[in-house]
């Protein structure tokens, strides 16, 4: 028992409408890297909330050093016991100096009570090294690239000195050789007797840096593992829960003609973008956080402006420069976070699901056909099999898997020859992902063609018909269904792009 | 596997499934409200003899019409997320303009007429504050309600203006006049909820009012116009700023240029306790002229009661501030 730094038993936390966690116990050693893994949503993100004190648990209890900690848990005392985090968006303050965020919060005074800059930046400098961060530590944070904010962020856990680091993606944003930085930097501080908690998506990474590996699915812990004694092929099916054909039911349908082309969309965020989608096809694009994968949907869509390029839906040029101008044409766009900007969460089923399409319901100019509204709404409530105890329901009582269905039942409802689907099944469980697969099989028989936007591989891969992927705001690579291979695509995605070229002859 | 995958949606289902749950939701704010306008009433009845009066009722009928009609609008602008605390300053700014054309010697229907177009006229202005200039709209509506206030004392030079005394029999006629017992300035209100009802819930426009409220982002993905939506909204707060001008016009013959200063907040008060938000998106009518009736009988009957106005101002604060943290506690706190 004294064995283990940190005990977490029995861990329970639920939201409106989901129970994120359901009794999760995690230990971890000192000196230990454990990597977490599991897929959207498995509760991965809440479990690590929990331990930085951003969340209370329902019921549970964490243990460190043998010592229960008490009820009024927040983020200040989990620094304070040594457990920082580092997490995917960075928190630091881009107008301050490299050494102000550093020592945020514990500024060294001097004997007056005003700060002391000279050992301010004598104490960065001495930390920045120790992490490799090479730069003037006068410099503002703004300044910094994307991989020195990360170790910036390393840096500013271990002037806390923090005894465990919970690492959250932490590679997302770097290269391949960032990462390779990375790595050594955590094996050095393992060394130094800290432990470390490493989340992330790619499994290969979980092999390079951690001991052991945790699985997560569906806010339960399905396995513990030994790292040396597992492989990918086991890990993912733990964290699926079930054989890919089943998780991934998607049958092929015929293609037909050429519904969406876009030539040589340019602005600000992308580059010279150009693509075909047929009806009844899957494109895949695939990118990394910041890639531009997202840019290039908006672009289509007529959220960000086009400054150069051709849109053609149905050979027909069109002119898209606000998203009702996109829906007009026939284009509909699934954003990725639906809290944010895919539902009014505080509305029923009828009012998301009718709402990018009110125009169809217009009688005498200014009122609404409320007995049509009601007849397509309770069709699509029954077709997409939603969940839901009337019509007049709030969305946000919803589970996600059901609100997720709802938003693309208001696409759907726009009656779209296109269809941008980003991110179509984040943060819903694996029941309701099959469901949104066996949705989007649906659309593509009936003729629809759709462009899916996911960062989840192995999901791309099951589903789309081709795949482009994404990096910088160009296309770096395409690959058809015979070439699909998760290493080629993932370096294409990382921004090796010369295959490309060959590829558009 | 079938079913695995339906017990798994089921258990993490968590609607309220009861039908009481569905009232509760639907109405507990209204039906709250409503007990502890009846509880005041009862009090008030109790402690004052001349509380529970035709007379009384009148009078208080005839206050409340004007704060009602502003509330309505004010109703709107809120759903959208804008607060406008500029009606009090556009109803003076409006009052006085239709002074100065009835001493010009235009007609009270033109009057009237015109009332609601400069109404509907300083909203539009509110409006491009609000979503050209994307300037916040508690500070824009300050700022534009500050201006309004200094053009009317600019035109009044501080002193109350008066219709023109032969004129004054018509517009007592309609501001203090009843018909079956009934204020016709309530009669005005009650045209003025029925309208903006109809547009809440039967119209597009209405629609889109709700959801650019309750989401812009989701709003403006979905197609709507989120600006035009915005600046409707506030056209139809100011609209209603210039009809409760000429119908308290009517009802006094004459306009201060400080009418309404220290009741500003008064209106934001009645909504927040009918169940609106701060935050916007949802809020009922219903709600908005319950907050009004319990705001207008505390005050009439803390003055029958022989209650110092400052200690009504008082009083008068606590009950704002007790409005806004049960919005607080609904969840739209300010953090």
């Amino acid at each position: 028992m004294e064995n283990y730094l940190l005990k977490m038993e029995n861990i329970k936390k639920s939201f409106p409408g989901v129970l994120a966690l359901e009794g999760v116990s995690v230990d971890l050693k000192k000196g230990e890297v454990l990597a977490l893994v599991g897929e959207n949503g498995a509760g991965k993100s809440t479990l690590m909330k929990i331990l930085s004190g951003a969340y209370q648990p329902d019921s549970g209890e964490i243990f460190l050093n043998g010592e229960k900690i008490d009820h009024n848990y927040n983020p200040g005392k989990a620094i304070d016991m040594g457990i920082s985090s580092i997490y995917q968006e960075f928190n630091n303050l881009p107008d301050m100096s490299v050494a102000e965020n550093i020592f945020l919060g514990e500024i060294p005074k001097n004997a007056f009570r005003f700060i002391d800059y000279k050992k301010l930046y004598k104490d960065a400098k001495e930390i920045m090294s120790k992490v490799g961060l090479n730069c003037n530590p006068k410099l503002e944070a703004v300044h910094l690239s994307v991989a020195e904010r990360q170790l910036l962020e390393i840096a500013k856990a271990i002037s806390k000195d923090a005894k465990i680091i919970i690492m959250d993606e932490p590679t997302a944003p770097l290269n391949d050789e960032e990462t390779e930085t990375l790595f050594k930097l955590i094996k050095k501080l393992t060394a130094e007797g800290k432990s470390v908690i490493y989340i992330s998506h790619r499994i290969e990474e979980v092999f390079k840096v951690s001991q052991r590996v945790v699985v997560l699915r569906d806010g339960k812990k399905v396995a513990v593992l030994d790292t040396k004694k597992t492989d990918k092929n086991e890990i993912v099916r733990l964290m699926v829960g079930r054989d890919i054909k089943e998780m991934f039911p998607i049958s092929k349908t015929k293609i037909g003609e050429t519904v969406l082309e876009v030539e040589g969309l340019d602005n600000e965020f992308i580059k010279n973008v150009s693509f075909k989608v047929r009806r009844g096809e899957i494109l895949g694009l695939f990118g990394l956080m910041g890639s531009g994968r997202t840019k290039i949907a908006e672009t289509i869509f007529g959220k960000e402006k086009l400054l150069s390029g051709t849109i053609k839906v149905d050979k027909k040029l069109r002119k898209i420069n606000n998203p009702n101008a996109a829906i007009k044409a026939g284009i509909g766009y699934l954003s990725p976070d639906r809290k944010q900007d895919g539902l009014v969460l505080v509305h029923t089923v009828k009012n998301n699901i009718s709402l990018a399409s009110l125009e169809f319901y217009r009688m005498f100019k200014f009122f609404l056909n409320l007995k049509d509204e009601q007849k397509d709404v309770n069709k699509w409530i029954k077709r997409m099999n939603i969940k839901t105890p009337s019509i007049n329901s709030i969305v946000e009582s919803l589970s996600g898997g059901n609100q997720q269905k709802v938003v693309v039942a208001k696409w759907v409802n726009t009656n779209p020859d296109v269809l941008i689907m980003n991110e179509p099944t984040r943060g819903i469980d694996v029941g309701a992902k099959i469901e949104v697969y066996k949705i989007m099989e649906n659309l593509c028989e009936k003729g629809l063609g759709i462009v899916m936007i996911s960062s989840e591989l192995l999901e791309i891969i099951a589903i789309s018909d081709k795949i482009l992927t994404v990096h910088e705001g160009e296309i770096t690579n395409s690959f058809e269904k015979e070439d699909f291979n998760q290493e080629n695509i993932l370096k294409s995605a990382l921004g090796k792009k010369e295959k490309y070229e060959q590829l558009k002859k | 596997m079938n079913n695995s995958k339906n017990n798994l949606s089921d258990r993490k289902f968590a609607g309220s499934k009861t039908v009481l749950g569905e009232i509760n939701r639907t109405w507990g704010t209204q039906l709250s409200v409503l007990g502890a306008i009846l509880l005041l009433v009862i009090g008030f009845s109790v402690a004052s003899p001349y509380f529970f009066t035709f007379n009384n009722l009148v009078n208080v009928g005839h206050y409340m019409s004007i704060m009602g009609i502003l509330a309505a609008g004010c109703t709107v602008a809120l759903i959208i997320g804008a607060l406008d605390v500029s009606q009090y300053s556009n109803l003076a700014l409006t009052g006085v303009f239709c002074i100065l054309l009835d001493r010009a010697g235009v007609s009270i229907w033109l009057i009237f007429i015109f009332a609601l177009v400069a109404g509907t006229f300083l909203g539009l202005i509110n409006g491009f504050i609000v979503t050209v200039l994307k300037i916040n709209p508690i500070i824009g509506t300050i700022a534009s309600g500050m201006v309004m206030r200094g053009v009317t004392y600019m035109i009044t030079e501080g002193k109350a203006l008066s219709i023109s005394p032969e004129n004054s029999d018509v517009y007592y006629a309609l501001g203090r006049g009843t018909f079956l017992g009934i204020p016709i300035t309530i009669l005005i209100m009650a045209l003025v909820y029925l309208v903006i009802f109809i547009i809440l819930k039967y119209t597009a426009f209405g629609r889109q009012i709700y959801a650019v409220g309750g989401n812009s982002d989701a709003s403006y993905l979905a197609g709507i116009n989120i600006k035009n939506v915005r600046i409707g909204a506030l056209m139809i707060a100011g609209a209603t700023a210039g009809i409760g001008g000429f119908f308290l016009l009517a009802q006094l013959g004459s306009m201060q240029p400080n009418t309404g200063e220290a009741t500003l907040l008064d209106i934001i008060a009645a909504v927040l306790i009918g169940g609106l938000s701060l935050s916007g998106g949802k809020g009922k009518l219903t709600g908005t002229i319950l907050g009004v009736i319990t705001l207008i009988i505390i005050q009439n009957g803390m003055t029958l009661l022989g209650i110092q106005s400052f200690w009504q101002m008082m009083v008068r604060g606590i009950i704002i501030i007790i409005a806004v943290y049960i919005d607080v506690l609904r969840g739209g706190g300010y953090k």
